[in-house]
């Protein structure tokens, strides 16, 4: 199998095109290309290619190291994939300047001293091909270009292999059918593929909703926040004077319909002023702040604020907006994301004004909840004391549960929770909370969030874990929400009671990532250079150490040459040999040159006679020990000249045609 | 579980070989390589993968179907040496002639192995004998071994030559080559003539049946040769044997003739003379000979030390010279102990090479035979070299016997465990006995 030098050259080009590293998809083009003009060659023994493989193994782990600080880990995989051409490129060099055919790969690493791994030998430069080629697809240029460069690199390779059995213009006609049949078929390949996709969104699209707040709907999903109240996965941090914020608000929602409570108001793009965001109009007095650390999904997600939040700031912010219940979208932000809120009870948003939506109750709920409602005889009660009563509802009986349960014979689970089982997690009581105050006349809506209750000390912050997310209802009262938690109190206590059991260290962990982040997000710092440098250390101690030793072997070549000076002799005759090997029989071991042309002159007419005194003539040339005199030598070039003029023209079926013709004529 | 790994690799490898015979490298690359692209490149909108799939798919296709246009049509004619050496590369000649009317070009000429794959008897076999050689995991896998046995079933290493491209009518020779794996008799079933598509990736075969063997000889390594355990003795081999090595039996003088000499040196000239029967006595012959002793009392045939103790004999015998000195190779098998003998005009060192190259062990049986044996013949030797597989009591036994018989004798110890040996041999006061590590890098018979 062949793989010409410049075909590599020529993918590594086509590479640096696609992956738009250009110059150096030109620098190693012409590192490869420039083997294809020099004459000299390395010698390297099989553990100098183990070490090349070493070197080669450092550089693709320092890679893969920087690429993984510096890139976005969504992308670390294709980026690994696509600089794999330059990763792997001294092990081609290996090959290429030392003019092998095959290479040992082999490592020392984990290995005893003088021990090592080695494959059997394999021939590099067609994997690298291959390589090329991935790593070019791997960038995704969509470029137009890609089809035809790929299928030229494709024709040069299978043309220096192609079977002889049939000529170029074969070769090229089916190669045609081949292209054509190609661009066909990545045609329908992209159209079915766009198919499929339209297809499966709308399949996965419940399935993603579920596991990001969404500001525009909430699902109950008999689990949703169930299974997250497993986890002790630290997910906020809140530092402030030593006074806890109890609640943070993340989500609101008005409309209640089969399982999803929804909202439908809509986002509102906040100023920056004085490098922070005003939410609502200021008080008169600055009473508290805490400041929150957060790591925010996709780099955007919703605010979790406490209750009369009128300002926020921080540095790695970039993007608000705001709906009129003064719920806070990040549109833009940092992976970590470290802001000062600051809050007073007595800020609320002005605008924040229930609607038609906030007393809304669909038949399907009317019809279980009216009963219930009715009995607790809340037409002639305040708004307070219909809260109260709903609060003694209840907290009478009622039991919190972390099993998530079907509805079974009911319509639905908050039917079961409110007749039948009277237990259940913090979704149910919220919105059951809210629904029953609607029923009761009392306008109502269904928040999320999370509580601030547990302090850590080995950070001294309040910590917010996975299983403090919660659930609640609000209730307008003269004039502002306020909230209305029925959930009973104990749930804290019975949330903690089932956390994991190794938490403490989960939490050092997660302690040592978060100063990490802050490090790296904080200083901004670019750690390229800084490896960039170690790995050329690395790899110029280890070049220096191949090459030490090869310095070393050519020095005693060299040092063995000297000694025994072999004078070349350059005989006119070699010509003649040369021509002579073209006629197609080959010469066996062993066998004397003599001998060789007897057998080739029963085929071929090629003056034996003349050979053989040309070849006593050269041999003294070269082993007698006073040589041929001038007028010999000259003697030899003679008939050298004379045979080539004569035979060096001819191809071997001319000579047999002439070797034929001079046979005598057979009946 | 054994069993399981087994049956996996042997379906493996007849996938493979079928696949081996279809597909040229390069057709096996592009193969995986569209699969690969094929697997990755789902996503069209992610990765271009996918037009490098569809292409090579395309090229696969094409390929494929057009390969059954390209049958050979050429006649070969192979002459196989009768032997070779194990590890050397052997060269011999094929005519090939084009018997069409049109020019043929591209076709490929192959040797066709013994296509068997070990049992699984074999298999238990190797995974015992290698056991300890490997790790913990590669002893339950198994696969390394497995790789090793399929090696030596086929004992061949077969590679695809280009015949010359063919005028019609015209008839060219070749040089082919091949590399024997181990030593015995090996099996060719045939040849395969096949020529390749336009994209040189898949094969049109056509086997032609053509059964021969060969006899690999064992692997041979250099020697170094030192004096040889011998002195020139007395034989009486007369002149016929003689041959101008040793002193050359010239006349000396007359003397009355004795019972038991030979009536045709009876000079009848004078016996006439004298009245007395009268003898011509000739100057008296030396030549030395010396014995070879091969230990294969092993139980473990196959094994790198019972290998290596054959190449070591066969390195000696080829390196000796048989013109002035007489080999005698002891050798035991099935039936007891062989003698074989090749200089001075007897046969040449081959055979004896193909009595080894047939050899097998005979753990059943004791070393005391072989020391029987040789102490039987040793009259007739002026030296032995030992070649042994182990230094146990049986055969310091020999050694002593050989010592108190005053017998020049070498002793090599062939083994795997060099430092263990070592130890043994100065335990036993061997100091000049030679070792031949099996696992060297570079291996030299050591005869000094």
């Amino acid at each position: 199998m062949s793989t010409p030098t410049l075909l590599l050259a020529a993918a590594v080009l086509f590479w640096g095109l696609e992956s738009k590293h250009v110059l150096i998809g030109v620098l190693l083009a012409a590192i490869i290309g420039a083997e294809h003009f020099m004459g000299r060659r390395w010698k390297l023994e099989q553990d100098d290619f183990i070490r090349v493989s070493d070197l080669t193994s450092i550089i693709f782990l320092a890679a893969a190291a920087i690429i993984l600080l510096n890139v976005d880990k969504v992308y670390f995989l294709k980026t690994v994939i696509v600089w794999q051409p330059a990763v792997l490129l001294p092990l081609l060099l290996a090959q290429i300047y030392t003019g092998q055919s095959e290479i040992v790969i082999g490592t020392r690493f984990g290995f005893r001293r003088k021990q090592a791994y080695a494959h059997e030998p394999l021939d590099f430069k067609i994997y690298y091909l291959g390589v090329c080629l991935v790593a070019a697809a791997m960038a995704n240029s969509r470029s137009l270009l890609f089809f035809p460069f790929a299928s030229g690199l494709l024709f040069w390779l299978l043309f220096v292999n192609r079977g002889r059995r049939f000529s170029r213009f074969v070769f090229s006609l089916a190669f045609i059918v081949v292209l054509l049949g190609g661009f066909l078929g990545f045609k329908v390949a992209e159209t079915a593929h766009q198919y499929v996709r339209e297809k499966t969104r709308h399949l996965m699209r419940a399935y993603y909703a579920g596991k990001y707040t969404d500001p525009f709907q909430s699902h109950l999903s008999y689990g949703n926040i169930g299974q997250l109240k497993f986890s002790g996965k630290i997910i906020l941090r809140v530092t402030n004077n030593g006074i806890s914020p109890g609640l943070l608000r993340q989500a609101s929602y008005a409309t209640y319909h089969k399982d999803t409570w929804h909202s439908k108001k809509q986002f509102e793009y906040l100023l920056v002023r004085d490098l922070g965001w005003d939410l609502q109009p200021q008080p008169h007095k600055p009473d508290k702040q805490a400041t929150i650390e957060y790591y925010l999904p996709k780099e955007q997600g919703l605010l979790p604020q406490p209750y009369g939040s009128y300002r926020v700031t921080g540095t790695t912010l970039y993007e608000l907006s705001q709906k009129k219940d003064g719920i806070v979208r990040i549109v833009d932000g940092a992976p970590l994301i470290r802001y000062t809120i600051f809050f007073s009870p007595d800020v609320f948003p002005p605008v924040d004004i229930p609607s038609y939506r906030n007393l809304a109750v669909q038949q399907d709920e009317k019809r279980y909840l009216a009963p219930i409602v009715d009995g607790l005889q809340l037409d002639h009660l305040t708004v307070e004391e219909k809260i109260q009563q709903v609060r003694q509802f209840f907290g009478d009986g009622f039991t919190y549960s972390l099993r998530s349960v079907a509805p079974g014979q009911y319509a639905s689970a908050l039917e079961r929770f409110l007749l039948s089982d009277r237990s259940g997690y913090c979704e149910l009581f919220a919105t059951a909370t809210a629904l029953m105050l609607r029923q009761a006349g009392v306008p109502s809506r269904y928040v999320t969030g999370y509580v601030v209750s547990e302090k850590s000390t080995l950070e001294n912050k309040y910590v917010v874990r996975d299983r403090h997310s919660h659930a609640w209802a609000e209730a307008f009262v003269h004039g502002r929400w306020v909230v209305v938690d029925t959930t009973p109190a104990n749930w804290l206590a019975l949330e903690k009671e089932n956390g994991a059991r190794f938490e403490k260290a989960q939490d050092l962990f997660s302690y040592f990532k978060l100063k990490y982040d802050h490090f790296r997000i904080g200083t901004e710092q670019n750690y390229t250079i800084v490896l960039t440098v170690v790995v050329v250390i690395l790899t110029l101690i280890l070049i220096f150490r191949i090459y030490r030793r090869m310095n070393a072997q050519t020095r005693r070549v060299e040092a063995q040459v000297e000694r025994q000076k072999v004078t070349v002799v350059d005989s006119p005759f070699y010509r003649v040999m040369e021509k002579v090997s073209e006629y197609g029989i080959p010469r066996k071991q062993n066998e004397s040159f003599l001998s060789w042309v007897a057998k080739i002159e029963q085929q071929h007419h090629i003056d034996i006679v003349a050979l053989t005194q040309m070849f006593h003539l050269h041999q003294r040339l070269r082993f007698d020990p006073e040589g041929l005199k001038n007028d010999e030598q000259k003697h030899l070039s003679q008939l050298t000249a004379k045979w080539l003029a004569t035979y060096g023209a001819m191809t071997p079926a001319d000579s047999a045609f002439e070797q034929n013709s001079a046979l005598p004529a057979t009946d | 579980m054994r069993y399981r790994f087994y049956t996996l690799y042997r379906v493996v490898a007849g996938l493979k070989q079928r696949l081996h015979a279809r597909t040229t490298p390069l057709g096996r690359l592009l193969v995986l390589f569209t699969v690969l692209m094929m697997v990755f490149g789902l996503n069209t909108r992610q990765t271009m993968m996918y037009q490098l799939a569809t292409i090579c798919f395309g090229v696969m296709i094409v390929a494929f179907f057009m390969s059954f246009f390209s049958t050979p049509k050429v006649r070969v004619r192979r002459i196989l040496p009768k032997t070779c050496t194990t590890g050397e590369k052997i060269a011999y000649v094929l005519e090939a002639e084009n018997n069409c009317p049109q020019a043929v070009a591209g076709v490929f000429f192959r040797e066709q192995g013994g296509s068997g794959l070990p049992t699984y008897q074999q298999y238990l076999v190797c995974l015992k004998e290698e056991g300890s050689k490997r790790n913990v995991v590669d002893s339950k896998l198994g696969y390394y071994q497995w790789r090793d046995l399929l090696r030596k079933i086929v004992g061949v290493k077969l590679e695809s030559h280009q015949l010359p491209d063919l005028l019609p009518g015209e008839k060219k020779a070749v040089e082919i080559s091949l590399v024997p794996l181990r030593r015995g008799y090996l099996s060719l079933t045939g040849y395969v003539l096949f020529s390749l598509d336009p994209f040189g990736l898949f094969k049109k075969s056509f086997f032609v049946s053509a059964p021969s063997k060969m006899l690999a000889l064992p692997q041979r390594y250099p020697v170094v040769s030192g004096q040889p355990p011998k002195s020139r003795k007395y034989h009486q081999g007369g002149l016929t044997a003689a041959a101008g090595s040793g002193d050359i039996g010239e006349f000396v003088s007359l003397r009355e003739y004795f019972s038991g000499d030979p009536v045709k040196h009876i000079d009848w000239k004078a016996t006439a003379r004298t009245g007395e029967t009268i003898i011509r006595q000739f100057e008296d012959e030396y030549f030395s000979r010396y014995g070879v002793v091969v230990d294969t009392y092993t139980t473990q045939p196959g094994g790198a030390v019972f290998e290596d103790v054959l190449s070591v004999a066969a390195s000696i015998i080829i390196d000796q010279d048989i013109t002035t000195n007489l080999v005698d190779m002891f050798l035991a098998s099935q039936s007891g102990v062989v003698s074989l003998s090749c200089g001075r005009g007897n046969t040449d060192q081959y055979s004896l090479l193909e009595a080894l190259a047939c050899a097998d062990a005979c753990g059943a049986f004791s070393f005391q035979t072989m020391t029987k044996t040789l102490m039987a013949n040793l009259p007739l030797l002026s030296g032995v070299i030992l070649i042994l597989l182990d230094v146990d009591e049986q055969r310091l036994d020999l050694v002593r016997l050989l010592a108190q018989e005053k017998k020049s004798c070498k002793v090599i110890v062939v083994t795997a465990d060099e430092q263990l040996t070592r130890k043994k041999l100065h335990r036993h006061m061997l100091h000049e006995a030679k070792i031949f590590p099996v696992d060297a890098a570079i291996k030299i018979v050591d005869l000094q």
